[in-house]
């Protein structure tokens, strides 16, 4: 149980270190960084409560959670990384068109 | 089976007919005025005490009648039918959104009127007053615009009045049907509340005192048609707003019994007076409403200060809005209707005389509707109010009597003076439509027994009191006369006008505008510089919140917010469930 | 037959996204067409054989028991936001196919309709999940598919809000699943009424349900945290904005009504509920302010969503106070919520016809477009007359029943509330009106036919009208598997 304990404390932190980071950095990609972080601490506490002891096996449903947030964290990230390369040559652009316009 | 058929289809048929203006607007046009006809049958034919329930409706809807609203239901259908008729003749077709507003504020004002729970009522009260305010600008010209700005802040305020009180008495009397709210609700502290939020909230409708301002500015403003409906029927709605919601007769309440009265007094005598310096021949009628009204207002105060006459008293106000609301009507419909533009002869002097009769009426002239109201009204209350009492009201509606004749003579003066052109000139059409209605006027003192037979009243009573009905119009005539001939000698005005008797009344009062003017001035200028002050230290808040959304985007504000509520929520949430 | 209406309520959406993603131009054109209509046929019908038998339905998916197995769970709240679902979104489809026009068979825009699909998949099955988790996946595919469809018209400003929008609706989900994961972790089971049965005010308990609250709070855009919506609903293309404003806050508040009144039920104290109603407050006085500050007719709706969900929120200190106004809070609630769905889906619908026709919104310069454009502003001014919350829509009823709870429980701060939202709805909606009905200065612009985009805003904008004056079908159905009883 203390073990369990442990991992649920850990993950919790992991979770708010990753909010923290989300607040302190401007930069788009280590925002999205730190959201996956925050995300790695959900699916360590999911995963540390699976485990019942050596002798039971573990509870499959925390499991599948962790699966199916991993897949969606992941669409997730890849659609921010990609809206950050587009937001990126948009605003590149523009600018150019600003400096030739003056 | 036919009976609450009519009473839905009354306000469904003007509702049926907004399609038909975006399909075949020329056809919808000229079927305009058929769409009253429905309601106009309800009102003769329905028994008083039928109802119709639609359960599916809203909240579940009532529909029905009693003597009252079926009078009511009268003269409505007919004013919105005649002005529609009056319309045709009137407004040119490529404004075909007229016809669409129109239309919706009739079925407005007919819902209303057979609404028998509170929220149709308020549904089609809401209606009405948001689609007349497409009536109001129709010219869409700056002055006009400013009018139905001033008309529409108004509404939103009655509105959100209505609302709040009729919510209130709802909660607290637990049920929203009209005949079996009570007076249970006007409890000392909130009831108080909510009485006043109505009373103001319908006041606005109905152009009582304080709240009458929308009434002189939106009524010129407004083509002919529109503002006959707005003053001969709409303005009763605020009227019939007090009746349905206040408790009538349940309890005595001295307060807002002596409030009304004093306000409706004061509104009585103020706007007529005010009214005699009005250029503006649809202005001058407007403050004749409003004094009218304030004879009304001042009735329902009495049925607050005295509740064991309320069934009399309620019967009498139904009488004199009916007859008032006729009259406006065709007053109003009027308004353009030049007799010189006849040919000379028989048509013309039939002209005149039709002229004629809508002012007598409202000035009280023997055998007019008007002499047999004010009669209803006296003995009215002299049946109720102390002796004492009475002298003082006698005196206050000889008075009133007084200025509403000069009022009269004043508006026919400006009817008959050749030189006074409005912009449109009335086609067939609107000859007819106002020379049915003021036919109708002229059968009022007929009219209005057969009516309200509960009232008591018969033909006999409009020539009884016939000195005291005939000598303010006769005074007035005779002055404007006597005056006339002397001035012709100054100023030449055309022969025949003998009605110049405004001259004659504003040369000694001629200060008091302008003493008016100037006062309103100051009052105006203290407040623009008060009004000043309190910007110049707002103006910078429109800066203020858009600087301080645009810092709630940031990644460390949002964050922080987001760890705040989250910590402030689990504390809040420990401290107040005990755990540990 | 109601369990088959409701798995083809999931399987017909998301077979037209791939229909739309693989096969060609006439094969997509039809399907997505007859896709809408037999979506909102099928809700329909789930919502009348459910107000008809009076029964909730439960499908347990592929014979998996509950804790284990994924359950449906189709009340009748579930139905009828199915049903405007149904007829919000295919309306808006129709409105898409006029306004984009050819524009969308290639190029970056044909991806709206897979995603168009795709987020309707979500939200309906976000409507019949009875499983905490699977709420979470559905709301994440509509945020995932909503971010995308903002980003679609690739301006700069476009893609910005898209970001933004991404970031903070990413940590609402992650807020959220943590809630979930220690929710499952402290009383082992996801299903929302085996939850609601085994929930004990612990610690555990406590920490999840604010997580939970906090990121569905963020997707529902309240004060202090709705910084994200106005951009993102105002610079989308405006079928998208419609969907947004009308369907996706909507989603996240109905998950807010439904766990707030079942499963944290027994955490709802005073000093909780007065919080979220000062929320609430707050959010309609600087929606509403903000609203009547901006200069584009978008903007200004966008940020009357906000005001208006802040109403969600205001009412619940009345549910501690006075637990006898439950159920007037409740239905209230709700039906306001729908009606606004419908009215706010119009109103954006009104507004970008108005920018197709004139090429711009700002409000400075469409004096004129009532005259021009009939139609359109009659759209937006129905839409309004739905937001002020005058009879006869259904935001009046809803309203109505709101200001009677208030009022029961002499809750006058909240009734004030309400009263000043009103106000500053009809400010705010009139502002723009009443320029709009100005005198033309010419002739109207030489644009496209809008006259199908017009009729379609109108329809949707008659919808809250017919709640509004129909509103005992909508209540009977209500109060099938109402945890408060029959409609009040």
């Amino acid at each position: 149980m203390t073990v369990n304990l442990l991992y649920s404390i850990t993950g919790l932190l992991i979770f708010f270190m990753g909010i923290c980071g989300l607040m302190f950095h401007r930069s788009l990609v280590r925002q999205t960084l730190a959201l996956n972080i925050a995300g790695a601490g959900i699916f360590l506490f999911l995963v540390a409560q699976a485990y019942k002891s050596d002798t039971v096996p573990p509870d499959p449903v925390p499991h599948g959670l962790v699966l199916t947030g991993i897949v969606i964290g992941a669409s997730a990230t890849a659609l921010m990384l990609f809206l950050i390369g587009v937001h990126q040559s948009v605003s590149k652009s523009s600018n150019d068109e600003g400096e030739r316009g003056s | 089976m036919i009976h609450p058929a009519l009473l839905i289809l009354a306000w469904l048929t003007p509702l049926m007919l907004v399609p038909l203006f975006l399909l075949a607007p020329h056809r919808a046009w000229k079927a305009m005025p058929m769409a009253a006809l429905p309601g106009l049958a309800a009102s003769l034919l329905v028994p008083a005490g039928s109802m119709v329930e639609i359960h599916s409706l809203l909240l579940g809807s009532r529909f029905g009648l009693d003597q009252i609203s079926a009078g009511f239901l009268f003269f409505t259908s007919l004013i919105w039918a005649l002005a529609a008729l009056h319309a045709i003749g009137y407004i040119r077709m490529r404004h075909r959104s007229f016809g669409v507003y129109y239309l919706l504020a009739m079925t407005g004002n007919f819902g209303l009127v057979l609404a028998q729970d509170m929220i149709s009522f308020y549904l089609f009260f809401a209606l009405m007053s948001f689609a007349s305010y497409g009536l109001v600008i129709h010219d869409r010209t700056t002055e006009v615009r400013r009018a139905g700005t001033v008309y529409i802040i108004l509404v939103v305020l009655g509105e959100v009045l209505i609302f709040s009180g009729m919510a209130g008495i709802a909660t607290i009397a637990g049920t929203t049907i009209f005949g079996e709210i009570g007076g249970e609700w006007v409890t000392p502290g909130m009831g108080n509340v909510l009485f006043g939020a109505l009373l103001l909230g319908f006041g606005i409708k109905a152009g009582a005192l304080p709240l009458h301002v929308w009434l002189p500015l939106a009524h010129p403003a407004a083509p002919t048609p529109a503002s006959a409906v707005l003053s001969g029927a709409m303005i009763k709605a605020g009227l019939l707003g007090w009746l349905r919601f206040l408790p009538m007769g349940e309890m005595a309440l001295p307060g807002w019994g002596a409030l009304c009265t004093g306000f409706g007094a004061a509104a009585l005598i103020a706007a007529a007076v005010y009214g005699c310096f009005q250029s503006q021949p649809k202005a001058l009628l407007a403050y004749s409403s409003i004094s009218k009204m304030g004879l009304m207002t001042m009735a329902v105060g009495t049925v607050f200060l005295y509740p064991d006459f309320k069934e009399a008293i309620l019967i009498t106000i139904a009488v004199y809005a009916t007859h008032h609301a006729l009259c406006k009507g065709a007053l109003f419909l009027s308004v353009g209707i030049r007799p010189g533009d006849s040919t000379p002869g028989p048509r013309r002097w039939l002209v005149i005389l039709l002229l004629l009769i809508p002012p007598l009426s409202l000035a009280d002239f023997a055998l007019t509707g008007g002499a047999l109201a004010k009669y209803a009204i006296k003995t009215e209350l002299a049946a109720v109010i102390s002796p004492a009492a009475y002298t003082n009201l006698s005196l206050l509606f000889t008075a009133s009597g007084l200025i509403t004749a000069a009022l009269m003579v004043r508006f026919t003066w400006q009817q008959l003076n050749t030189a006074h052109r409005p912009h449109h000139t009335p086609g067939r059409a609107s000859y007819l439509a106002w020379g049915t209605l003021t036919g109708v006027v002229a059968l009022t003192p007929l009219l209005l027994p057969a009516l309200y037979p509960d009232s008591g009243l018969s033909f006999a009573m409009s020539g009884a009191s016939r000195w005291s009905s005939v000598w303010p119009v006769a005074l007035a005539v005779g002055i404007g006369a006597v005056y006339a001939r002397r001035v012709r000698a100054v100023i030449s005005l055309p022969p025949g006008d003998i009605l110049s008797v405004f001259l004659l009344l504003t040369r000694p009062l001629r200060v008091l505008p302008k003493l008016i003017v100037r006062l309103a001035t100051a009052i105006r200028n203290q407040c623009e510089r008060y009004m000043d002050l309190v910007f110049n230290s707002m103006h910078n808040l429109p800066i203020l919140l858009r600087h301080s959304e645009a810092n709630l985007g940031r990644a460390a504000v949002f964050g922080l917010v987001f760890l705040g509520l989250l910590t402030l929520t689990t504390i809040l949430l420990f401290l107040s469930m005990g755990v540990r | 037959m109601t369990p088959y209406l409701v798995i083809a309520l999931l399987v017909i959406p998301i077979a037209a996204s791939f229909s739309a993603l693989l096969t060609n131009h006439i094969v997509r054109l039809a399907s997505r067409r007859l896709a809408a209509l037999t979506i909102f046929c099928c809700a329909s019908l789930v919502a009348y054989e459910i107000t008809l038998s009076g029964e909730v339905v439960d499908i347990v998916l592929s014979g998996w028991q509950v804790p284990l197995g994924i359950r449906l769970h189709v009340d009748g709240l579930s139905a009828l936001l199915l049903v405007m679902t149904g007829f919000i979104a295919a309306c808006i489809t129709f409105f898409a196919e006029a306004y984009f026009g050819k524009q969308a068979q290639r190029g970056r825009l044909a991806f709206f309709w897979p995603l168009w699909f795709l987020a309707w998949t979500a939200l309906n099955g976000l409507f019949v999940s009875g499983d905490a988790f699977n709420l979470y996946v559905t709301l994440e595919i509509i945020n995932l598919a909503a971010v995308a469809m903002v980003a679609l018209p690739r301006t700069e400003e476009a893609v910005k809000a898209a970001l933004g929008y991404l970031v903070i609706a990413f940590l609402g989900s992650l807020s959220y699943l943590f809630g979930v994961a220690i929710l499952y972790t402290s009383l082992g089971t996801l299903d929302i009424q085996l939850l609601a049965h085994r929930a004990v005010a612990d610690g555990p308990f406590i920490l999840a349900a604010v997580l939970m609250l906090i990121g569905l709070m963020i997707k529902t855009a309240l004060f202090p945290l709705h910084f994200w919506l106005p951009p993102a609903h105002a610079s989308a293309p405006t079928p998208v904005s419609a969907l947004l404003s009308g369907l996706v806050v909507t989603a996240s508040a109905y998950m807010i009504v439904r766990f707030g009144f079942t499963v944290f039920a027994p955490l709802l104290t005073t000093p909780v509920t007065m919080l979220l109603g000062l929320l609430g407050a707050l959010a309609v006085v600087w929606g509403s302010l903000h609203a009547f500050m901006q200069e584009r007719v978008k903007m200004v709706i966008a940020y009357s969503t906000i005001a208006q969900l802040g109403y969600v929120f205001v009412v619940f200190p009345i549910v501690t106070i006075n637990p006898d106004s439950v159920s007037l809070v409740w239905y209230g609630v709700l039906y306001f919520m729908v009606s606004h769905a419908c009215a706010k889906a119009a109103a954006f619908l009104a507004a970008g016809t108005l920018k197709k026709a004139l090429g711009h919104d700002s409000i400075a310069h469409i004096g004129g477009a009532a005259i021009h454009w009939p139609m359109v502003l009659m759209a937006f001014g129905l839409a309004g007359v739905n937001l002020i919350g005058l009879p006869p829509s259904g935001g009046f009823i809803g309203k109505w029943l709101m200001l009677q709870g208030a009022i029961k429980a002499g809750q006058w701060l909240i009734v004030a509330t309400l009263i000043v939202g009103s106000l500053l709805a009809a400010a705010y909606i009139f502002r723009v009106l009443r320029v709009a009905l100005r005198t033309p200065e010419g002739p109207p612009p030489q644009a496209q036919n809008i006259a199908p985009l017009a009729a379609l805003a109108l329809i949707l904008a008659m919808a809250p009208l017919l709640l509004g004056v129909f509103s005992q079908f909508p209540f009977a159905l209500l109060a099938v598997g109402s945890p408060f009883g029959g409609a009040p």
